[in-house]
This record gives C-alpha cells, sequence and structure tokens, in this order.
C-alpha cells in the first residue's frame, strides 16, 4: 500500500514515498533525491498549454509543448524520497473533484491521478513568466511544495492573493486576474504584480513567500553576465 | 519581541517564524498600516489602497542608489479585512513599539508601520555611495507598530561602550546609540570585494541583527553565474 511522509518540515522538507510491488507514483522531474533498488524511473510527457504572445510561441518552441515527469514504478516493495529545489515546505492534499496547481509547485501525484498542463485558464495568470497552471483530477493525493511556509485557506467569499503567492486552488472557487490596488499606475509602480480575485468556496494554497521576487531582487545584486 | 498583538484599529500575527515570517493583520474597522511595496501576499475586501513615493523626492532618490523599492502601500480599513505581508528575502520579522520614541534602521529592513508612525530618510554618509552594501538609514519615530525584517534570524544585541556590525547583517538600532559608518580594509578592497561596510556602535543600547547577509549570498553566486 503506497505511503506518503513528509520529513524536515517546514523548512527543508523532503517527501518519502513507500510502494508496494507493483505500484507507481508520478515524481516532478529532477526531484529525486535517493530511491531503493526496485524503484526504476520512467519519463512521462504531459502537454503543457503555450503561453501567450509571438514570444510565448518562441518560448514554449525552444522548450517544448510538453513537460517531462517521472513515473516512479516499484517492481518489490521500495521507496523514493523526492525534495524541491527551493527552500520551504510541503504539503499533501487528498483530491475531492480536482485542483489547479502552479507548476513550480507540483512535486508529485497517485498514478491514477490525470494531469491536465493545458488547463483553459493558464494564459492570464503569469504574463511572460515560464510558470502555467496545471489541472489535476482523479483520486489519490498530490504533493506541492512551497517557497516558504505553505498555508490553506478555506475560502468562502471574496479574497485576493498576489499571483507569485498562488500554489494551488480547487476549481469550485472562480477568479479573475486583475491589478492591484485601485490605480494602474499605483499596480505598475508599486512592484505588486498581478493579483487574482477569488470568489466563490473551495480550498486555495498559498506560499508565505514569492520566487520571482526572490529572483528579481538577488538577481538585481549580482555582477552583470561578461558576454 | 513579540509573535502577536493589539493596535489601533487592528491585531496583527507574526506567523511561521523564522524562517518564512509573514505579518498577518486583521482589521477592525479602521486601522491603517503601509508597507514595503512589493510585501502584499494577500488581502481580503474591506481595504482602500494607495500607492505613493516614498519619503518624497529626495528620500526616494536615496532609496534609489541604494536599490530599495521607491513606493510604499497604504491600506486602510474600511470594513473588517485581513492583510498578509511578507519580506523578499525569507528569513524573521521584528515587532518594534515605538511609544514616542524613535528608532533607526537599515532600509532594507523596513517592512510595514502602522498609521501612527513616520519615516523619513536619513542621510547614510558619503561612504554609504561606494560598495554594494552601501547603508541608507531611515528613522522611524511616532507612537505605534513598526515592524522590520531580516534574512535569517533577528535577534537582539545590548550594546555597552562600543560594538561593531557589518551592515549586512545590521537591521534596527536604538538612537541613544551613536554610529559611524566605515569601512573595513582599503578603499580598494571596499570596492572589488563589494563587502566591507561597518557599523562601528558607541553608547548604550540595543540593536537588532540578521543572522544572514544578502551581500554574502551574492557574492557567493556570482563566480557561478555562466560566462
Amino acid at each position: 500500500m503506497r505511503k506518503i511522509s513528509i520529513l524536515h518540515k517546514p523548512a527543508y522538507a523532503m517527501a518519502r514515498i513507500e510502494l508496494s510491488q507493483g505500484e507507481s507514483f508520478l515524481v516532478e522531474a529532477g526531484s529525486m533525491v535517493s530511491k531503493s533498488a526496485e524503484v526504476s524511473l520512467t519519463p512521462q510527457k504531459v502537454k503543457r498549454a503555450r503561453s501567450g504572445g509571438l514570444l510565448g510561441a518562441v518560448k514554449s518552441m525552444l522548450s517544448g509543448e510538453f513537460f517531462l515527469i517521472n513515473k516512479a514504478y516499484s517492481n518489490l516493495n521500495g521507496h523514493i524520497l523526492v525534495a524541491p529545489t527551493q527552500i520551504g515546505d510541503i504539503i499533501e492534499h487528498t483530491l475531492k473533484g480536482g485542483l489547479i496547481i502552479q507548476s513550480g509547485s507540483f512535486l508529485g501525484c497517485d498514478d491514477e491521478i490525470s494531469l491536465d498542463g493545458e488547463w483553459q485558464g493558464a494564459r492570464s495568470f503569469f504574463a511572460g513568466e515560464s510558470l502555467f497552471m496545471m489541472h489535476a483530477r482523479g483520486q489519490g493525493s498530490v504533493l506541492m511544495n512551497s517557497f516558504g511556509a505553505i498555508d490553506a485557506l478555506d475560502l468562502d467569499g471574496e479574497f485576493i492573493v498576489d499571483t507569485g503567492h498562488i500554489v494551488a486552488f480547487e476549481p469550485s472557487l472562480s477568479y479573475s486576474i486583475t491589478k492591484f490596488g485601485s490605480s494602474w499606475l499605483g499596480a505598475f509602480f508599486s512592484g505588486e504584480g498581478l493579483v487574482a480575485r477569488f470568489s466563490g468556496k473551495g480550498r486555495l494554497y498559498t506560499q508565505s513567500h514569492n520566487l520571482n521576487a526572490f529572483g528579481k531582487f538577488v538577481g538585481s545584486l549580482l555582477p552583470p553576465r561578461s558576454s | 519581541m513579540s509573535d502577536q498583538g493589539i493596535g489601533k484599529g487592528y491585531s496583527w500575527k507574526i506567523a511561521n517564524r523564522p524562517s518564512f515570517s509573514t505579518l498577518q493583520v486583521d482589521f477592525t474597522s479602521d486601522g491603517s498600516i503601509y508597507s514595503e511595496a512589493g510585501s502584499m501576499v494577500y488581502y481580503s475586501n474591506g481595504l482602500s489602497i494607495e500607492t505613493k513615493l516614498h519619503g518624497g523626492f529626495f528620500g526616494a532618490l536615496g532609496k534609489m542608489l541604494s536599490k530599495e523599492s521607491l513606493f510604499i502601500s497604504q491600506y486602510r480599513a474600511t470594513s473588517p479585512a485581513k492583510l498578509g505581508l511578507s519580506p523578499t528575502m525569507p528569513g524573521d520579522i521584528a515587532h518594534i513599539p515605538l511609544i514616542g520614541n524613535t528608532m533607526r534602521l537599515s532600509a532594507s529592513a523596513f517592512l510595514a508601520a502602522s498609521e501612527g508612525i513616520t519615516i523619513s530618510t536619513v542621510y547614510g554618509g558619503c561612504k554609504s555611495l561606494f560598495g554594494r552594501s552601501g547603508l541608507f538609514i531611515l528613522e522611524a519615530s511616532g507612537t505605534g507598530d513598526l515592524f522590520a525584517s531580516g534574512y535569517g534570524i533577528i535577534s537582539e544585541e545590548t550594546v555597552k561602550g562600543s560594538m561593531t556590525v557589518d551592515t549586512g547583517h545590521l537591521v534596527a538600532w536604538e538612537p541613544s546609540l551613536t554610529y559611524r559608518i566605515k569601512r573595513v580594509g582599503s578603499w580598494k578592497s571596499t570596492l572589488l570585494s563589494g563587502e566591507g561596510l561597518v557599523v562601528e556602535f558607541s553608547g548604550m543600547g540595543k540593536i537588532l541583527i540578521c543572522s544572514r547577509n544578502v551581500s554574502s549570498l551574492v557574492s557567493w553566486i556570482s563566480p557561478w553565474l555562466p560566462a
């Protein structure tokens, strides 16, 4: 019987997945820390949404129309350890009618779950960023990682979140992508990116820190590349 | 340093200390808080938001030179509302209550303050224009809650006599201390290494320091960049 345990919470979390004979689990490409000899990894392709505009089309041509995940299959009882690239937490979510996950937060899921990287709402979320949203459907558990701490919010009514802080949300929530505050000028200068205005009832996962903001800040202090 | 408290028109809590701290504010009715632009994680309905230039033109110029955010976002509750703020770097948030007194802080450490507090930019001396860890100083005074952030864990030290602190580790200090910004080593080593500015404190008073240094992170990453 497949068993998930999350170790070293919250700053340096790592997930251990135990698999019985013949069981499999999907994990993000590059996330494997270690595995027992019984577990083999096979790459799987998942179709992803094309990002918007000409630049987006070129980008997706370069990066491919697909993203890769690994299927961990155990021919006897075995286990695999997976960890995200960034420091932060891992959370397990049991699917109840689907979940929309920000691609950078996806760490793994049960093999019975179908992943759709061509989710319709994907385009409006991250203009010009390599992130996309994917729709997980089916029965089982999803593992997600966060940059920083992860918060589970059960929304009932309107709530506004910076898109850089979204980990995942249930499709029972409706949303619109909008600007921060009341004026476009303020939104532009404030350094806040786009925000998602959620409404309805459902679960939303947020992360305490913004990976893009972190990259921008540290990147701005780095010396220029000596071309 | 406390983790939660009550201010005028709001209550606040610092969640997920110390690694991934988020300041959570629950506004009752007419509270008001302003924050460094770009720190917003989420908010609910019931807030009016305004983004403005910080400290007027000259203050903004100083902040521009120090690569700090030029803008602040002001949140004013019109009905009960929630707000979440996180600093860019992973780490701690310190609550500094002011009762008509003054606190000085590194410009990069400012996260948020309640309405009763005014912030002004202090000229950090000509040395702050050189080197990447230049120090721009803010002076916070008034009555209310001040929130400072630090990369890593924030701890309090008491100065009796004199103490020298690396600018990259400095968060805040009491104005009873006199300070002098100094180079370590020669001008040449300061400019080449991108570090080496320290603050020499003397007198009696408390300082807040953080356990990690952004400049050190940058110095460490830089050689790993592709050519």
